[in-house]
């Protein structure tokens, strides 16, 4: 085939571009999102303390921390999941920040004495468990929408895809949860998390070629 | 130069989003021209001939038009466009020399031949393949000048897939460092 008989054909492609990025990320929320609130309501629910758990404070802080994760998740996905631009930090380094912060605020606060305490928490068995299980169908979502993006890195943008479906989970395990200790969320939430970015890479180095 | 380039792309991409599809048929044009150079580029530096470029360029024009929808409005076109046309150039070079995991910088090292645009198979590369041990110079001849896939030619010699590409790698090896003596034999590298 001649190149500009190529040229005049896809000029001519019928068939609509897709979406772009942030609408097939957003997509992936839809498909993947509902299948872990319905696994979240089924099993463990809400804490039943949940109204004087977030007056105390602690509790809106984990859960405004993950957040941070979150949001930091979606940039880095974003951006690996096309060639250009650079790799953008400003959303790892505020969330780090924000946990560095609150670590030291829980230690002034909460005093040093039962710092190992509050770390070992009551729940990291059940943490390590439940947030990949909640991450699962948000990655495979993001993996996907991922498919139909143009990731060169694969492992990255899977890596990447991991920390934002890993941050979600974890926002819905963090709903349940009653260990609300920034120490606790340092160690086991972040190691969920991180977890799920390794599966994510080992994914998404499988599966996003194109 | 390269600031007008990038202006034009800009301009007409975003009228190829908007439905002018005479923009998007020169935008596609205007990157072919700058693809083909670019692939015979690294065709040659991998050792390949440039002839094969435009498979290449047609290849990488598909695949910008398909992946067209991942370019970021904010961002400049022409980081976006090099990186999907890099990721389809290795992919491209990969499936016709039969490695799987080799970058374009490794290729270039381990075929420093051809250096000037010159076919594989001209006459001296095949005297010198013709010294390799019989089974790699089946598997190159097979590859390189047949141009079967590494999964035919492992069927056919009853080997797995992956010894076929340890075979074809030392080979190569043997060959560049022949290429690098200067002489025409020394297969000293001649294990497996």
């Amino acid at each position: 085939m001649r190149t500009d008989d190529l040229i005049e054909a896809l000029a001519r492609d019928p068939v609509p571009a897709l979406p772009s990025v942030p609408r097939l990320l957003l997509r992936a929320f839809a498909l993947g999102l509902p299948v872990s609130l319905v696994l979240f309501a089924a099993t463990i629910g809400v804490r039943k303390d949940l109204l004087p758990a977030l007056a105390e404070g602690w509790f809106g802080i984990k859960l405004l921390l993950v957040g941070l994760i979150a949001v930091a998740g979606w940039q880095l996905t974003g951006s690996r999941s096309r060639p250009g631009g650079s790799v953008p930090l400003t959303g790892v380094l505020a969330a780090g920040l924000a946990m560095l912060t609150a670590i030291a605020l829980d230690l002034r606060i909460e005093g040093v004495a039962d710092w190992s305490e509050r770390l070992i928490g009551d729940n990291a068995v059940k943490c390590m468990l439940l947030i990949p299980l909640l991450s699962l169908a948000p990655l495979a979502g993001l993996l996907h929408a991922l498919q139909d993006a143009a990731p060169v890195r694969r492992g990255e943008a899977g890596a990447a895809a991991g920390l934002l479906a890993g941050a979600l989970g974890a926002l819905l395990y963090g709903l349940h949860c009653t260990d609300d200790s920034p120490l606790f969320l340092g160690v086991w939430y972040l190691a969920s998390i991180g977890l799920m970015m390794l599966v994510g890479a080992f994914a998404g180095r499988k599966l996003l070629r194109w | 130069m390269v600031h007008d380039r990038e202006a034009d792309w800009k301009r007409l991409l975003l009228a190829a989003r908007s439905g002018d599809e005479a923009a998007y048929r020169r935008f596609l044009g205007d990157v072919a021209q700058h693809l083909r150079g670019w692939a015979q580029r690294g065709l040659t530096r991998a050792g390949r001939s440039p002839a094969e470029a435009e498979d290449i360029v047609q290849e990488t024009l598909i695949a910008i038009h398909t992946k067209r929808h991942t370019w970021d409005d904010g961002q400049p076109v022409g980081p976006w466009l090099h990186g999907v046309a890099r990721h389809k150039l290795i992919d491209a070079l990969r499936k016709r020399t039969g490695h799987d995991h080799v970058s374009v910088d490794e290729l270039a090292e381990v075929l420093p031949m051809a250096a000037s645009g010159s076919d594989l198979a001209s006459s001296d590369i095949l005297k010198m393949v013709s010294s390799l041990p019989e089974r790699q110079a089946s598997i190159v001849n097979a590859i390189f000048v047949e141009g079967q896939r590494a999964a035919d030619v492992a069927a056919r010699l009853n080997m797995s897939e992956g010894a076929v590409r340890v075979a074809l790698h030392r080979a190569l090896k043997t060959l560049a460092a022949t290429f690098g003596s200067g002489s025409g034999t020394g297969a000293d590298d001649a294990h497996g």
